[in-house]
């Protein structure tokens, strides 16, 4: 998906992470994500980070946009906006896709405390500096 | 051989096993103006008893235990050298390693750093590594960063700074980005000048979680030292150029190492 299609998330829409292909932890509040395959990284703090952890762990759009209106008291125009144009960017850099399912309920580590904070629409930063430290292959011997 | 002083770095945490042949074969360089710094990072085996064998040849500086790269630092702190070298408690060098990198920092002055690659072998207890090797569906891991690698002029630590004691893993990475983000003037040498042992101690217990949390911590960090520099923009390029890595190449047991 482009991020310059518009995504429309439904209340039932759920996603999931590739945990063989995507590293992730959310680190004093900012979660940072890495595309083994690519060798691309990512981060997102504030909303981005709420909202990563929670598709992560399998919580619909519903859910999520309930728990971040509640938590930051901005009303659902402005947030089904900017929660679904973030998710288009996540699902266009492959690090989410849409489960038809029950969601792939997955765990993230979290270190650190988040600060509570005013609200900001999430932005997904990508940086791809560090690509040829992510060997995709172990650098170890191979046992026969 | 005379020449410049060299200082050393050993850090060791319980290493009695291999400590005495990793000091043997710095010790066995002939470079005759060696100051060889270890630092105990807390050790609870018999770790001290071997450094003492060495007494009157090294400086031992003991520390409670706080991980590789604060021992590291330590080690930085307390050498006297205007040129720094690493070894590991558990690796060994190859004997003509110093004199070869010396040469590479005297061929051009402008050289801060020389780079060998270094090999990866295994010996010792070949069934019970093996055992852990054929267990492990290894991931992605860095692309060979070992800080012994490395012959550095001490002013490039002046500059980009120490080892990053907040990451207990991959602090040898993170190193390397800084080094390589620096602009610093480095030279590699393809030719295996160093050995990593790998042996059961040091492949973790959930090796490949702790991998991925190794390149999340070091993402965290490379981003976080960038901010307090203040040079993140929200999209960084990749950088440009040849990317100079200490390189692990690997062989396979039985062969010479």
């Amino acid at each position: 998906m482009s991020p310059d299609t518009p995504l429309e998330l439904t209340p039932n829409m759920r996603f999931s992470i590739d945990r063989e292909a995507i590293a992730t932890k959310v680190i004093d509040g900012e979660a940072i994500i890495i595309n083994l395959a690519s060798g691309l990284y990512y981060s997102t703090d504030g909303v981005g980070a709420v909202v990563w952890e929670r598709l992560a762990v399998g919580q619909s759009a519903a859910e999520i946009l309930a728990a971040l209106g509640e938590t930051f008291g901005v009303g659902r125009d402005q947030l089904d906006g900017d929660v679904a144009s973030f998710v288009s960017s996540l699902l266009a850099e492959g690090l989410v896709s849409q489960d038809d399912g029950e969601g792939g309920a997955t765990d993230i580590a979290v270190d650190g405390e988040r600060a509570a904070g005013t609200y900001a629409a999430p932005v997904l930063d990508r940086y791809d500096d560090l690509a040829h430290f992510f060997a995709l292959d172990p650098p170890l011997p191979q046992v026969e | 051989m005379s020449g410049p002083l060299v200082s050393v770095i050993l850090p060791v945490f319980n290493g009695e096993r291999f400590l005495a042949h990793a000091l043997n074969s710095v010790f066995a360089q002939g470079h005759d103006d060696l100051d060889v710094v270890a630092v105990d990072d807390g050790s609870t085996d018999g770790t001290a008893a071997v450094l003492a064998r060495y007494q009157g040849r090294i400086r031992v500086i003991a520390q409670e235990n706080a991980g590789p790269a604060a021992a590291r630092n330590t080690g930085l702190a307390h050498a006297r050298g205007d040129i720094l070298a690493f070894i590991d408690a558990d690796d060994l060098w190859h004997p003509r390693k110093l004199e070869t990198q010396l040469k590479e920092l005297a061929a051009a002055p402008d050289t801060e750093v020389s780079i060998c690659h270094v090999l990866n072998f295994w010996n010792g207890d070949p069934g019970e590594e093996i055992d852990v090797l054929r267990a492990r569906d290894y991931e992605i891991l860095n692309e060979g960063a070992v800080v012994q690698a490395v012959l550095v002029r001490r002013e490039v630590f002046d500059r980009i700074g120490g080892f990053d004691p907040r990451l207990r893993f991959g602090e040898d990475t993170e190193f390397y980005v800084r080094l390589e983000q620096s602009g610093i003037k480095k030279r590699m040498l393809e030719q295996v000048l160093g050995y990593r042992r790998i042996h059961a101690a040091n492949m973790t217990a959930d090796w490949p979680v702790s991998k991925r949390e190794i390149l999340v911590d070091l993402c965290k960090s490379v981003l976080d030292r960038r901010r307090s520099n203040g040079t993140v923009a929200s999209v960084d390029r990749s950088s440009k150029g040849q990317v100079a890595t200490g390189l692990q190449s690997s062989r396979k047991p039985g062969g010479s190492g």
